[in-house]
């Protein structure tokens, strides 16, 4: 069905191949799992299976890709749609309709798919994938485990052959990535050829027939399924990969000892509309810990963090040493967000620190260029911060809020799609980071990274706190 | 099954060709004519239409938002003289545009953009001009989105609020630009995966049709037209 024979590829005009001599070949009805750690090829190969290379993305492309019988580079990415479908990893931009129909009858539609075909097309996936309940609703409006469903659905749609997911589980919590592994499942027991990039490789454990392992632009390593799910812990760490099977999360302590807490949330009610989305009463959290904050999408982990933080209205009674007002809230926390580029605002890395201080204070620059110093960024001080990588955006976020000497910090899914090599740096951070502030709170899905790096949970389900308590040992 | 997307719990929905003719006559009444009783009557008229489109919540905004407009305009009475003229300069354009205000909510409340799509079709409008359309109608909304997350994010960085407004309105744009044409790359690539603009001409789930309350709801219209031209003034 594909086959890839000694394909190299680099970007623009640059010399660096990130694909050098890649030969592969899947069969029909195959289903594929690409791993490595980031920047090893892997979005490159589905690019090049779904045409985005070299039709759309230019640079030097060496070797031959053929993709049910015909080069990718020969036909435009909208022909080839017929044959694939992509499913990408941000579900906030893969959609290109605000109505959840018209989303799913929108490649029938470029297609000259004729109306009679799209209704019975249309009842049928509705009824694969159990989405009656997803029709003709505002997109903005669904979580992030629907949005992923309506993308495959969506896909499926046009019926193609073969499917290229793209890190689809990026964004999504337990319970949704369970019904991404039923999606992906059926679509493979209907016959398709199924290609995934994924760092999260867990809940793929009994689909893939065989994985390609790639390391820096070249096939480092196939294993068939029964070969990959035998890999020693110790070498799978030393590939850099995520957990292979279901992590757990480490138990709760016996015995917990009090600690002293940094903060009490004694109420907090955030309200959308008439409707109470977050209640909380009373949570203690302990001072100078890693929390973890986990649940369900929905479940009012983020609003809670909003309401906290003072970034929304909140009905709120909170306090560490005295009771913290809305506006004393916003002083006194900072929020990392899970895009962060919504929160760097200047013109250097210096300046996004130095924004609100005269720039000629030179005092506050030492100090500022001591706290880049620590999160080793000082050699960055002059770049413009929107062209860093993902991983230096989130320390330069992170060193503003440890200039201005903010007592709470927290983290909005800082691991979301990140290689196991990544999610120790950040685990690692935000251990270095702690003793510094009063605590740090984390909203995650990530079960590997809360066993790294968490010393305490706050469970919350339908906006409540349903149980908080400390882990067992220590990080 | 007349319309195969279920819009079960949405009531009377008006062509969208409908809706936009409607526009079109409200501002011939308007800048025709000028206000009268019959503008009014048409201002009524579009939020029946609105209640039996079974939206209910925009108009209740603009029911609330006309209430305050009107209770300042009584208060303007006791004002001061530079301070009346103010005020009459920014809010008689409201309401002298709300008529134009209702049909356009009218349009883009009960309208998605895929009926939106397939009327244009049917009316012959080419995709060169038709897709650059739904892009546009899918930019918006992002826009707002994106614009809503930076100003969050500029809370907790009190710094930046203070001081030079223009400095603050800078601070906005670079990573809204930023993200935006992210944003715009990555929505790039899902159109182009889908098949967007594969042939001159796309086939649509929706088949507009005229019907009763589409003729009807012109009949309207028309009558209004008619009467304030040669009816008697009221």
């Amino acid at each position: 069905m594909i086959t890839l024979s000694d394909v190299s590829f680099s970007y623009g005009d640059d010399d660096k191949r990130v694909l050098d001599s890649v030969s592969l070949h899947i069969d029909q009805g195959e289903c594929v799992l690409l791993c490595g750690k980031s920047g090893c090829g892997k979005s490159t190969v589905l690019n090049l299976i779904n045409g985005i290379i070299p039709n759309h993305i230019e640079g030097t492309l060496t070797g031959t890709v053929t993709v049910n019988g015909v080069q990718p580079k020969d036909v435009r990415i909208q022909e080839l749609s017929a044959t694939v479908g992509s499913v990408f990893q941000n579900p906030k931009s893969q959609f290109f309709s605000l109505n959840s129909s018209d989303e799913l009858l929108f490649a029938c539609c470029n297609h000259r798919v004729p109306r009679q075909v799209m209704q019975e097309r249309l009842a049928e996936t509705t009824e694969t994938f159990n989405i009656a309940h997803l029709l003709n609703r505002n997109i903005f409006g669904l979580s992030g485990g629907e949005k992923q469903k309506l993308a495959c659905a969506s896909v499926y749609m046009n019926r193609p052959d073969v499917y290229v997911f793209d890190e689809p589980s990026a964004n999504l919590d337990a319970s949704a990535i369970q019904e991404l592994r039923q999606i992906i499942l059926a679509l493979k027991q209907a016959g398709n050829t199924i290609v995934i990039a994924e760092h999260r490789l867990h809940y793929l454990l009994g689909i893939y027939d065989s994985v390609i392992y790639m390391a820096s632009g070249k096939i480092a390593g196939r294993y068939r399924q029964e070969d990959f799910v035998n890999i020693p812990e110790d070498e799978r760490r030393q590939m850099g990969l995520r957990a292979i099977h279901k992590p757990t999360l480490r138990e709760p302590k016996p015995q917990a000892i009090e600690s002293e807490p940094a903060i009490i949330v004694e109420t907090l009610t955030c309200r959308h509309g008439n409707k109470v989305a977050v209640q909380i009463e009373n949570l203690k959290l302990p001072k100078h810990k890693v929390i973890a904050v986990v649940g369900k999408n929905g479940a009012g982990k983020s609003t809670f963090a909003a309401g906290f933080s003072g970034i929304h209205r909140a009905t709120a009674k909170i306090a560490d040493e005295k009771e913290m007002s809305r506006r004393e809230r916003l002083k006194r926390t900072f929020l990392v967000m899970q895009d962060v580029n919504h929160q760097l605002f200047a013109e250097s890395v210096l300046d996004e620190l130095m924004l609100g201080h005269a720039f000629d204070d030179t005092e506050r620059i030492q100090q500022a260029e001591a706290t880049l110093e620590q999160l080793n960024l000082l050699q960055w001080r002059d770049e413009h911060p929107q062209c860093l990588s993902g991983g230096q955006k989130q320390r330069t976020a992170i060193s503003t809020a440890l200039f201005a000497s903010k007592s709470y910090l927290i983290f909005d899914e800082p691991t979301s799609g990140v290689d196991l090599i990544h999610m120790m740096r950040v685990a690692e951070l935000i251990q270095g980071i702690k003793n510094r502030v009063a605590c740090v709170l984390v909203i995650t899905h990530d079960i590997e990274f809360i066993n790294y790096c968490c010393e305490y949970v706050v469970e919350m389900d339908a906006g409540r706190v349903m149980n908080a308590y400390q882990l067992d040992v220590d990080v | 099954m007349e319309q195969s997307i279920d819009r079960a719990g949405v009531g009377l929905i008006l062509d969208p060709r409908t809706k936009l003719l409607l526009l079109i006559l409200v501002n011939v009444l308007l800048y025709s004519f000028g206000p009268s009783v019959y503008l009014y009557a048409a201002t009524g008229f579009a939020a029946l239409l609105i209640v039996l489109a079974g939206v209910y919540r925009p108009l209740l905004y603009m029911i609330g938002m006309y209430a305050v407009l009107f209770f300042v305009n009584r208060l303007m009475g006791f004002a001061p003289e530079g301070i009346l003229q103010t005020w009459s300069a920014l809010s008689l354009p409201l309401f002298l545009f709300l008529p134009l205000f209702m049909y356009a909510i009218l349009f883009f409340t009960t309208t998605t953009i895929g009926d939106a799509a397939a009327a244009f079709h049917k009316m012959r409008l080419p995709n060169v001009l038709l897709i650059p359309l739904l892009v546009m109608f899918r930019f918006f909304p992002t826009i707002g989105q994106e614009f809503r997350a930076i100003t969050n994010a500029m809370k907790l960085r009190s710094a930046i609020g203070r001081g030079n407004p223009l400095r603050t309105v800078e601070y906005v744009y670079v990573p809204l630009l930023f993200s935006l044409v992210k944003t715009g790359e990555e929505l790039t690539l899902a159109s182009l995966t889908r098949g967007l603009g594969l042939h001159k001409d796309r086939t649509y789930i929706q088949d507009p049709k005229l019907r009763w309350f589409d003729y009807g709801a012109l009949v309207v219209m028309i009558f209004l037209i008619v009467a304030r031209r040669w009816g008697p003034t009221i």
